[in-house]
């Protein structure tokens, strides 16, 4: 299975929001990354066939997919962004009404119904009216439907979006399981959601595709970039340097910066995290911008 | 099974019930006032007079709340990547409109015996069209099989155009509104008889829904038969389905 992005562009009047993106895509998990209006809600849109683009296309094993149609529906699997649900159905009711849109039979759907429900958590709560449901049972419910006929292909949209630290490494697990036979691209804007799993990132920033990459190859460029310097060294006044995280370690206040050249006498060069190659790339972006 | 839950998604309006209330107790009240002289005229008065708004009220509640609804829940963007999230659904929810007007016509004609039966003790003859071509002596169930079907596919036809401006309209407080304004804007003109000597207002009181499901149409203008108006009703009932359809497959992007 491949999914080809090629030279995808797309424009809301006068304003372009993708720009010439082009990757391809297999099985394995993928993070897409990117700040708010970076062009990611757009670009899965374009994938899940919710818009054509202006220009480009994007192809399922070389064929188009609003040519394939409901074949390419028939494997896919998406969670909106701002997915709500019916707020008088219950969680089972509606998950069989979507198994239902999704063409499967009430024998085979009643019974992946009990699956997923246990697989979420919400087995307990499967007759309680979706309008009582906290924002994490709500997202979690989203991500049951979009597993809902066993896709092949999984597009989620901030599945971690009101999900407690818990429910976050539950999610993680399940797409962990699932990635072996699977393509599933993540949408977020928290890199730690993605960080451990994701088989590669692809980082957006204003319509564009900045790098498609394995994580470690994404940190790797930015590790000799990378420092840590205790609180009292660092002068906040310096605009030009990039600071990546302020943390407590020990009793002891330090500052991760990203700098191409030693910021301080006492800067330590460390190795970086994701979350420094994210800053970094946004940051070169901006400034290239 | 779709049909199913498109009938949970109507029956979660809570405007469905108000307007059940609202047009149940104006309906009794309508016989109670216009009912003083005889049994008779109460009956014929039923349709004409207010009945017909009971239908038209209701037609636009149920209308309104059908296409918008998944806008509203935001599940748009959703459905449009469920294999049967597209025309299949549109087409079971003109489905369910349909019977839901089936249900409207049902309910109001079976309002209407209880109500002859509770107030008069006697079976309403439902002798509403004063035309020729539905004359007196005719069977009294031949002719509320004809004002019944003449309702119903008026409801429907009503329904489907609400359904059709539902595809540009995604607000169904505007679509009430402008399905509102029309009745309520015919309504006045036709009663006071305002600007009727203006022939565009005429024609458009002449054909309105307001006229059609009032039966008034046929006793105003002759020339038009049962058979006509319901054909019309009918093609135009068929003709809006396909639209609907059409504009569907057309916008299949949200």
């Amino acid at each position: 299975m491949k999914l080809t992005i090629e030279n995808v562009s797309h424009q809301f009047g006068d304003v372009k929001a993708l720009t010439n993106i082009q990757c391809e895509l297999t099985e394995g998990i993928y993070g897409l990354l990117g700040t708010n209006g970076a062009g990611k809600s757009t670009l899965i849109r374009a994938m899940v066939d919710l818009i054509k683009p202006t220009s480009g296309h994007i192809a399922l094993d070389g064929r188009a997919i609003h040519q394939l149609g409901n074949q390419y529906r028939e494997c896919l699997g998406y969670l909106p962004q701002n997915f709500q649900g019916y707020p008088q159905f219950t969680a089972e009711k509606f998950l069989n009404y979507i198994a239902n849109l999704k063409g499967m039979s009430p024998t085979s759907a009643h019974t992946e119904v009990e699956q997923l429900l246990c697989l979420v958590d919400l087995i307990d709560v499967k007759h309680k009216k979706i309008k009582t449901f906290s924002g994490g049972m709500l997202r979690r419910l989203g991500i049951a439907q979009a597993l809902l006929n066993n896709p092949t292909i999984l597009i989620l949209d901030e599945p971690t979006a009101g999900l407690d630290p818990i429910e976050r490494i539950k999610l993680r697990q399940i797409l962990m399981e699932l990635s072996q036979y699977k393509l599933i691209l993540l949408s977020t804007h928290i890199v730690s959601d993605i960080e451990t799993i994701a088989d590669e990132v692809l980082l957006m920033n204003e319509g564009e595709l900045l790098v498609k990459a394995i994580p470690e190859e994404l940190t790797a460029q930015v590790n000799s970039y990378t420092w840590e310097v205790e609180y009292e060294k660092f002068e906040a006044t310096n605009d030009s340097l990039i600071i990546s995280q302020i943390k407590n370690e020990e009793g002891c206040k330090k500052v991760r910066i990203i700098s191409e050249y030693k910021p301080y006498e006492e800067a330590v060069n460390v190795a970086a995290t994701l979350e420094d190659a994210y800053v970094y790339y946004m940051n070169r972006e901006n400034k290239q911008g | 099974m779709k049909i199913y839950y498109e009938f949970l998604k109507v029956f979660q309006q809570r405007e469905l019930y108000v307007g059940l209330i609202i047009c149940t107790l104006l309906y009794g009240l309508s016989f109670k006032i216009s009912s003083a002289d005889t049994i008779n005229l109460a009956v014929v008065n039923g349709i004409p007079y207010i009945g017909y708004w009971f239908i038209i009220i209701m037609t636009i509640i149920v209308a309104t709340h059908s296409e918008v609804f998944e806008q509203e829940h935001a599940m748009n963007e959703l459905l449009g990547t469920l294999k049967k999230g597209h025309v299949s659904l549109t087409r079971t929810k003109l489905l369910v409109q349909a019977l839901m007007s089936l249900s409207i016509v049902s309910y109001f004609f079976i309002l209407t015996l209880v109500i002859s039966v509770v107030m008069w003790k006697d079976v309403p003859n439902f002798n509403v069209v004063d035309s020729p071509y539905v004359p007196f002596t005719m069977n009294s169930w031949l002719i509320l099989g004809i004002e019944f079907t003449i309702a119903l596919l008026g409801s429907v036809f009503l329904n489907f155009i609400m359904q059709f401006l539902a595809q540009f309209i995604k607000h169904s407080g505007w679509l009430m509104i402008i399905g509102g304004t029309i009745f309520i804007g015919i309504e006045v003109l036709t009663r006071y008889g305002i600007f009727s000597d203006i022939k565009i207002i005429n024609w458009l009181t002449t054909y309105s829904f307001n006229n059609v499901l009032s039966m008034t149409i046929f006793t105003s203008f002759w020339n038009y038969t049962i058979q006509d108006v319901s054909t019309f009703l009918l093609l135009g009932s068929m003709v809006m389905f396909g639209m609907i359809i059409i504009t569907r497959k057309i916008r299949s992007y949200v």
